[in-house]
């Protein structure tokens, strides 16, 4: 099944993506950014905030958001 | 916020972002109009050149050469930039049900939104930050929808201190990364245009949010280590906050190089307050610096003494060590004291 993938880390992914159905939001983290911690990203599916056993449904919208992130003195 | 302004901002969004995109279609076909022109006129200054070779008229054929040269060449570049036009990805601006449902979703991450139709911004306030320690206060994060450029968006924000603690050698830094209401995204730049080339704003305010709760060491216009820096106020050197010496004397701050110790109470103060004995020359603070009631020189309490005539205290090398005398004081003695003194003690004895 398909759903709207939005990665806010690195270069700012945005596509349609395939998932297995049952995939949980927990899961669909390990995937997409493997070796992070789930609490250092602001997660929202359709716009709300989730729980990572939140199983994801086809045409979801789901955001994945560093709370972190390194600034600069010059705009790069 | 009521939903009818809401939906007015979501139109009046998705106006500025079609308006890149409209701008985008009409410079492709201007591109292509060029493009086409230059093709026509080479055809036709083709034809003339291939002419005079038939009819042998050889002197004329460089000129003509030259001119099919220069509309090849103006062909190329014309070619070159209809070919980058059409290479851009065409902006999709969001409808605006998705920039609705981005405004309400902004009022739910921060809790606040202004949308100020008149001025064309979108404000939110975040709590307030601190990074290691140093206390920067909340910031409002103003977003202005008036000619929105999807290259350079971060253009398109304002970061300003709302309790602003600058650091003090620059009070336009109000956060490592910000300098005069511009924030450096740093890693957020390439996340941040995409998402405002989206119209996925409340990704973008969140973004800029996320770097404004973060500290790079690596690259800050003022590191937080300095944020309470000052210019030392003698000689003008940067100081941190360890370095610092305040001078309660004059009020202000100096470098440890500026500064000095007054040998009899151990304060601190700086070069220009501490006064030196005219005596032995020791370092004194204004409190501890006495003045000879005979001269005015300045000197320490240990090097004044006290006139064993008059009371008055005086530097030790102007009384007369013997008898124990101001210099104001013997004259004094003779005229008025002297017939009295030798009675008394002559009647001590007895
Ligand atoms: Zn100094
Ligand atoms: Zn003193
Ligand atoms: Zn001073
Ligand atoms: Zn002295
Ligand atoms: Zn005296």
């Amino acid at each position: 099944m398909q759903i709207l993938f939005v990665n806010n880390d690195g270069g700012g992914f945005a596509d349609q993506i395939e998932i297995d159905p049952g995939t949980t939001v927990a899961r669909l983290f390990e995937q997409r950014l493997p070796g992070r911690k789930a609490e250092d990203y602001l997660i929202r599916v359709n716009r709300q905030p989730a729980s990572a056993d939140q199983m994801l449904q086809a045409g979801d919208r789901v955001t994945m958001t560093p709370t972190k992130i390194e600034g600069a003195r010059i705009a790069r | 916020m009521p939903l009818k302004h809401l939906l007015c901002a979501a139109r009046r969004l998705q106006a500025a972002w079609q308006a890149p995109a409209i701008q985008a279609a009409r410079e492709a076909e201007r591109a292509l109009d060029y493009l086409h022109g230059c093709h026509q006129g080479l055809n036709r200054a083709g034809r003339v050149a291939t002419k005079p070779v038939e009819h042998q008229l050889s002197g004329v054929v460089p000129a003509l050469r030259r001119d099919v040269l220069a509309r090849v060449r103006a062909l190329e570049r014309a070619a070159h930039h209809a070919r980058h036009c059409l290479e851009q990805p065409p902006v999709a601006a969001p409808d605006a049900t998705a920039l609705l449902a981005e405004l309400r979703q902004l009022q739910d991450e921060f809790g606040n939104l202004e949308v100020n139709l008149r001025t064309q911004t979108i404000t939110v306030t975040t709590e307030a930050i601190t990074l290691e320690d140093v206390s920067l206060g909340p910031f409002a994060v103003h977003f202005s929808w008036c000619h929105l450029d999807l290259t350079e968006p971060i253009q398109s924000f304002e970061v300003l201190a709302l309790e602003p603690h600058p650091a003090s050698t620059n009070d336009q830094v109000t956060h490592p990364h910000v300098r005069n209401g511009k924030l450096c995204p740093g890693d957020a730049t390439a996340p941040l245009r995409k998402a405002v080339e989206q119209g996925r704003l409340a990704d973008a305010f969140c973004l800029i949010r996320s770097v404004l709760s973060h500290y790079n060491s690596a690259s800050p216009h003022v590191a937080l280590s300095a944020w309470e820096s000052e210019e030392c106020h003698d000689c003008g050197r940067g100081m941190r906050l360890e370095e610092q010496c305040y001078c309660s004397e004059c009020d202000y701050e100096f470098c440890t190089d500026c500064t000095g110790v007054c040998a009899t109470c151990d304060a601190d103060r700086c070069h220009g307050c501490l006064t030196l004995c005219s005596l032995c020359g020791l370092r004194l603070c204004g409190r501890c610096c006495r003045t000879s009631a005979f001269s005015g020189r300045e000197c320490c309490a240990k090097c004044l003494r006290t006139c064993g005539s008059c009371g008055a205290r005086v530097a030790s090398d102007e009384l007369d060590a013997e008898r124990q005398r101001c210099p104001l004081c013997p004259e004094a003695e003779a005229i008025v004291m002297g017939p009295l003194v030798p009675a008394i003690t002559d009647t001590l004895p007895i």
